[in-house]
């Protein structure tokens, strides 16, 4: 479990745990590949993406309470752009993940600069206002999105000739993608920039007062969620080979800031074990009553009332400092 | 009005004042903080800032940090005009400035703490290479060797005492590199041998950089201070070598006596 | 020019629809720092609410108030119930708490008051039109206009003229001086509450002779009503005023002139206040505590 902000070396024990979890996440990703299940992989791959943007979302949070209403919004149209780009590359997967990313850099970088002076309630307003207004272009522009219909038809992904279009192989380029984006986040943590964005949650006063461009910060902090939200989002419609206007949603940004808290916010691998509770419970209820939106509702006020520092910290034992 | 001594300090007369605040003035709504404020800050020399709750030390201290803007005057430092300047900048160009209270990262230990402020001034804070946050925690390490925190480089910062916090802040501090050194009642709540140790702690460190000092321990003032401005109600009284201070009426009217017991 | 003079009355209406919500909206945030995003459920409810009392055969003007005092009701036993503990939180808890809330809400009336789209059945007196320069205008909203103007005199005058008002204000300004003067600040919060919850209510029931009620509903007013607030600037009422009608007339001219991208534009036109003015548009000026 990776802290976004915790001195390296302070705890022995915990640093070797620290150095085991690729290794124990290698086998946690290969358990659904080896059970074989064409539904559970599919799901699985869902989980791993949505996970990854919601562990983006963790370090916008936690790089100084940026609670972005408009997360889904940068997911949405990465997924969007890798739909449409499909049928222009032939399902080149390469060239679909790296559309789907520049996608989610540019969305992503739009909406910092745009809510470069905001803080608190005006930033949940305005990343609000931003992405409603992805949503409206989704929902409206049918000749490019396909209205509220959405996106069906487009090629499957492709390496070359070989096509990925088993939930094998699908989910095994998911569980690459979550891999590499849980490094480069991690790698970040530990890096002076890691410092820095928690340096800026803690004392933005004091980073000021010590040179730092809180502004530039903020950017970085966008671009980086922007990178692995997109990569995320990019492989997001070939999971089910369709891609609607719900995904860009505010309600679907919400939904990732209950992940978020459900996985715990200080937390990077937090991000994936909320998208596996929320999606599973989701799932789960869906197929049995109408009124599954009733009890996640009241499943997840319980926890913000008695569980407001989030599962994983309260399995670390202890309220976050 | 100020009066500024005419008695030639121990210090030699380099060259133009690091500081320098022309006609400075700011107000809030309808209260004015301050007036008409011309002062100096030497090369080298320690400045103490005193006065009355409410003079405006702190205000000032915002001035010149770059928080606030003034109303009017000017506020140069090294020669040129900090106007444009934002807080960042005004930083990243050597003003550096402590607050009232201890502000530390909670969750980092204390060379952490410090290695923050060694990378701002080595301009590798934005960097995505762990190599850049090892080589600022070798450089923390060093620093803080020198403090009374020798050894305990590794604990978490939050666990400290107040007095041991207040020593982790000056070193944050003095990790910018500063060359003029703004410190806002650095040894308030301190014990007396705390107190000095920290101080002698700023001027081992650097011992040619220019500090403004700001406190209400009048006895520390007079002590380490070359000069000393004496603030009320929003205006320079006085600005001299302190036992000239003491003899001033008017800084002794502000005080209240308070001056008077001191021996020059 | 009488087209658009028609349109601005439109855009009147609107307005006041969203000045009864913003203004719940920002009393709870001035006045307890508290973020309530279950606050669009507040406006639908009070629809259902107006219009199930309009079908049942009751005096049609009850309608309002009954549907002001349920909601109020219901705002006050959620203060005292889960509320209360969250006004120190974090903002953050709070948007978690109240979209938690609003989510359990939507779904309890789309399974109390079906999926449909329901309109309320309309006395005579306020069905039908007058004409208004040559064009034909709905009678129900110059009601609205007409009720908007005297609610906001009266709020105006409760506010600014009697001693609660006064109580009120002052804890918007100072919360914790509140207590030193012997006010019962907890009273004061609820009663806060319940009169945000209310205004949400009697807005949507009035609202709902102009915009229906359907699930959906609830989050399209949230989003306006924390537009409203927000670009208004969060300290001060004359800002909300200010914003409402704004809000009221981009979102009803931009109908007129691109029906089809009409959100997005009004979304384009408030985001580019939003990033203008990131204090509000309206600010109370001074040293910030």
């Amino acid at each position: 479990m990776t802290s976004l902000s915790r001195s390296p070396g302070k705890h022995a024990p915990r640093a070797a745990a620290s150095r085991a979890l690729p290794l124990a996440a290698l086998v946690v990703l290969a358990l659904p590949g080896l059970l074989g299940d064409e539904f559970l992989l599919r799901f699985a791959a869902e989980v791993l993406l949505i996970g990854t943007a919601v562990m983006s979302l963790n370090l916008l949070i936690g790089s100084g309470g940026l609670v972005s209403l408009g997360h889904a919004a940068v997911f949405g149209v990465s997924a969007y752009t890798a739909a449409i780009v499909a049928s222009q590359v032939d399902g080149n997967a390469v060239a679909i993940v790296l559309a789907g990313t520049m996608a989610g850099v540019a969305m992503a970088g739009l909406m910092a600069l745009v809510s470069l002076r905001s803080s608190g309630l005006h930033f949940l307003v305005m990343t609000l206002v931003i992405g409603q207004m992805a949503w409206e272009l989704a929902f409206r522009w049918r000749e490019l999105t396909g209205g509220a219909d959405g996106l069906r038809g487009f090629p499957k992904l492709a390496l070359g000739d070989w096509y990925l279009d088993d939930a094998l192989g699908l989910y095994a380029l998911a569980a690459l993608t979550a891999l590499a984006c849980w490094s480069l986040l991690r790698q970040t943590a530990a890096a002076p920039l890691g410092q820095a964005l928690s340096g800026m949650r803690d004392q933005p006063l004091r980073m000021t007062a010590l040179g730092y461009d809180l502004k530039r910060l903020r950017i970085l902090a966008f671009i980086l969620t922007g990178i692995t939200t997109g990569a995320a989002g990019a492989l997001y419609p070939f999971v089910n080979q369709y891609v609607g206007p719900n995904v860009v949603h505010w309600s679907m940004s919400a939904a990732f800031v209950i992940m978020a808290v459900l996985g715990s916010i200080r937390s990077l691998v937090g991000g994936y074990i909320g998208a596996a509770l929320y999606l599973t419970i989701q799932t789960y209820l869906s197929s049995y009553t109408d009124r599954w939106q009733l009890i996640i509702g009241i499943l997840f006020v319980t926890t913000v009332v008695f569980m407001p520092h989030g599962i994983v910290q309260k399995i670390r034992g202890g309220k976050t400092p | 009005m100020n009066d500024v001594g005419t008695d030639a300090s121990a210090m030699p007369q380099e060259a133009a004042p690091i500081l320098t605040l022309n006609g400075v003035g700011k107000s809030f709504g309808a209260v004015t903080v301050l007036q008409d404020i011309d002062l100096d800050v030497r090369r080298g020399e320690t400045l103490g800032l005193i006065g009355p709750n409410g003079a405006g030390k702190t205000t000032l201290f915002n001035l010149i940090g770059g928080l606030h803007a003034p109303d009017t005057g000017r506020i140069r430092f090294r020669g040129g005009d900090l106007a444009p300047r934002s807080p960042a900048a005004r930083a990243r160009m050597g003003l550096v400035r402590t607050f009232q209270k201890s502000l530390v990262f909670p969750e980092l230990s204390v060379q952490d703490n410090i290695a923050i402020a060694v990378r701002a001034s080595q301009g590798t804070g934005y960097s995505l290479r762990r190599s850049a946050h090892v080589l600022a925690r070798s450089h923390a390490l060093s620093l803080i060797d020198t403090s009374p925190l020798k050894g305990r480089h590794a604990e978490s910062v939050s666990g400290l005492s107040y007095g041991e916090q207040r020593i982790v802040d000056i070193l944050i501090a003095l990790a910018q590199k500063p060359l003029l050194l703004l410190l806002d009642e650095p040894t308030a709540g301190l014990a007396d041998t705390e107190a000095r140790t920290l101080l002698a702690l700023v001027r081992r460190q650097h011992a040619r950089i220019s500090i403004v000092l700001i406190s209400h321990d009048i006895d520390i003032v007079f002590q380490t201070c070359d000069r000393v401005a004496v603030l009320d109600l929003g205006k320079l009284l006085v600005v001299d070598a302190p036992r000239n201070v003491v003899e001033h009426p008017a800084a002794r009217a502000a005080y209240l006596g308070q001056l008077s017991g001191i021996a020059s | 020019m009488s087209y658009y003079l028609v349109q601005s009355l439109n855009a009147l209406s609107f307005s006041v629809l969203l000045l009864l919500t913003g203004l719940g909206l920002a009393l709870v945030l001035n006045l307890m720092n508290f973020i309530n995003l279950a606050h669009g459920s507040f406006f639908l409810l009070g629809g259902y609410v107006a219009i199930q009392w309009l079908a049942s055969g009751a005096p049609w003007w009850l309608a309002f108030p009954a549907a002001f005092l349920l909601t109020a009701v219901i705002g006050l036993v959620l203060d005292r119930l889960a509320f209360a503990r969250f006004y120190a939180r974090p903002h953050l808890m709070q948007v978690l708490l109240t979209y938690g809330l609003s989510v359990v809400f939507a779904d309890l009336m789309r399974w109390g008051f079906s999926a449909d789209t329901l309109s309320p059945a309309l006395p005579a007196i306020l069905r039908g039109g007058v004409w208004i320069a040559g064009l034909p205008f709905p009678s129900y909203r110059l009601f609205l206009i007409g009720i908007g103007l005297l609610l906001a005199l009266t709020l105006w005058y409760a506010l600014d003229k009697t001693l609660w008002g006064a109580a009120l204000r002052a804890c918007v300004i100072d919360r914790d001086i509140v207590e030193t003067l012997g006010l019962n600040a907890r009273k004061i919060f609820s009663a806060g509450m319940a009169l945000a919850a209310g205004l949400a209510g009697l807005g949507g029931a009035l609202g709902a002779g102009m915009l229906s009620a359907y699930p959906g509903l609830d989050e399209e007013v949230l989003i306006l009503a924390l537009l409203v607030v927000v670009t208004g600037g969060l300290d001060n009422f004359k800002g909300t005023v200010a914003c409402a009608v704004l809000l009221g007339f981009v979102t009803t001219f931009s109908r007129v002139w691109w029906p089809e991208f009409a959100n997005f534009i009004t979304l384009a036109i408030m985001a580019g206040v939003l990033v203008a003015y990131p204090d509000g548009l309206v600010t109370r000026g001074g040293r910030k505590a």
